[in-house]
């Protein structure tokens, strides 16, 4: 889709279109540097300066959480920074295909992908959570996630097959 | 997408579409029956228990699932009957985010009303400003983004790709 080539709704809908992903992009873009900042700090808890008061609270999954002073366990830590790498890679997909729709390219195979990645990160996510809960020796049946990740992959799937009749539809004309 | 003018190509693909949205759309119905009975006897059992909070929370939870699910189960009937990009199966997308949503912010309070009755918030009273102010802040931040992030980012998916929809429906009409 051109951009010069659409006609005047088309074009109000693109620049409301537009405005919104500004929003959202301001969003995702705070949440993120406030994670990243309280992260930190907690981080230099671990190390041993002490910016944060004593009795703080960390969670980590909804079993697993810790108090400052932090004494936190290597896979508990290996788990928690996989949790925040994943969140990250969510939220750079999403910058990703943010950018795909603002440039008009609504239904191309490059979305699709995106989607299915999403859906991975949302079940290794959940994953990741449920490992952290079982290292706490807690045990939270807790489907929501991976309900949700398995519906953005199967949405992207149809999404990519649709995609693909129509285009050797249009070819085939 | 008419399966007459269609290559065997196609035809195989929409095939295999329609065989998963069948299976998933049986699911997803059946699903919908357990959550609703599950929530309904709870309810039902609300005045007899001892413990009728908890019996309404549960009731509410599984209410709300088997609403999710029947969306979910209109959605994949929309994309069983080949509406891959039409505009009834983005409003049943529309409407999961709506109702995960709402599932979210009903956990919102119920953890808010559970904290205020486990005496979290008095523990928080008694430490220093700071840390209070952190772990209130904490709290709720981790409560909003958790319970309210899924809904929020379904409703923006189906928003723009309604949006791209009636984009790409009025091209072809100009052409």
């Amino acid at each position: 889709m051109n951009a010069t080539e659409t006609p005047t709704s088309a074009s109000l809908r693109l620049n409301r279109i537009s405005k919104v992903i500004k929003i959202v992009r301001l969003l995702i873009s705070s949440s993120l540097l406030l994670m990243i900042f309280v992260s930190a700090l907690y981080f230099a808890d671990l190390l041993g300066f002490h910016f944060l008061p004593a009795g703080v609270k960390i969670s980590f999954s909804p079993g697993s959480s810790f108090s400052t002073p932090l004494h936190i366990p290597a896979a508990v830590l290996i788990l928690a920074f996989t949790r925040a790498g994943l969140i990250l890679a969510g939220a750079l997909l999403l910058f990703w295909w943010l950018d795909l729709v603002e440039a008009g390219d609504f239904f191309n195979r490059q979305s699709a992908r995106y989607f299915k990645w999403l859906g991975w990160l949302l079940l290794i996510d959940w994953l990741t959570a449920r490992l952290l809960d079982a290292l706490a020796r807690v045990f939270i049946l807790d489907v929501r996630e991976i309900v949700i990740g398995l519906l953005i992959l199967l949405i992207a799937w149809i999404m990519d097959e649709g995609r693909k009749i129509q285009e050797e539809q249009e070819l085939t004309v | 997408m008419n399966a007459t003018t269609m290559s065997p190509n196609d035809r195989f693909r929409m095939g295999r579409i329609k065989k998963v949205s069948t299976v998933l759309k049986t699911f997803f119905l059946i699903s919908a029956a357990i959550f609703g009975v599950i929530g309904t006897f709870t309810f039902a059992d609300m005045s007899m228990s001892e413990h009728s909070g908890l019996s309404f929370s549960v009731g509410v939870a599984g209410v709300g699932h088997a609403v999710e699910c029947w969306f979910a189960y209109r959605l994949f009937s929309c994309y069983a009957d080949g509406g891959l990009f039409s505009a009834k199966g983005i409003q049943w997308m529309r409407l999961i985010g709506f109702a995960s949503l709402l599932m979210g912010a009903w956990n919102i309070c119920h953890t808010l009303s559970l904290r205020l009755h486990d005496g979290y918030f008095g523990h928080v009273r008694a430490m220093p400003l700071m840390t209070g102010v952190i772990l209130c802040f904490d709290l709720i931040l981790f409560e909003l983004v958790f319970n309210l992030a899924f809904g929020f980012v379904i409703i923006l998916i189906a928003w723009i790709m309604d949006e791209g929809r009636k984009i790409q429906e009025e091209q072809e009409l100009t052409v």
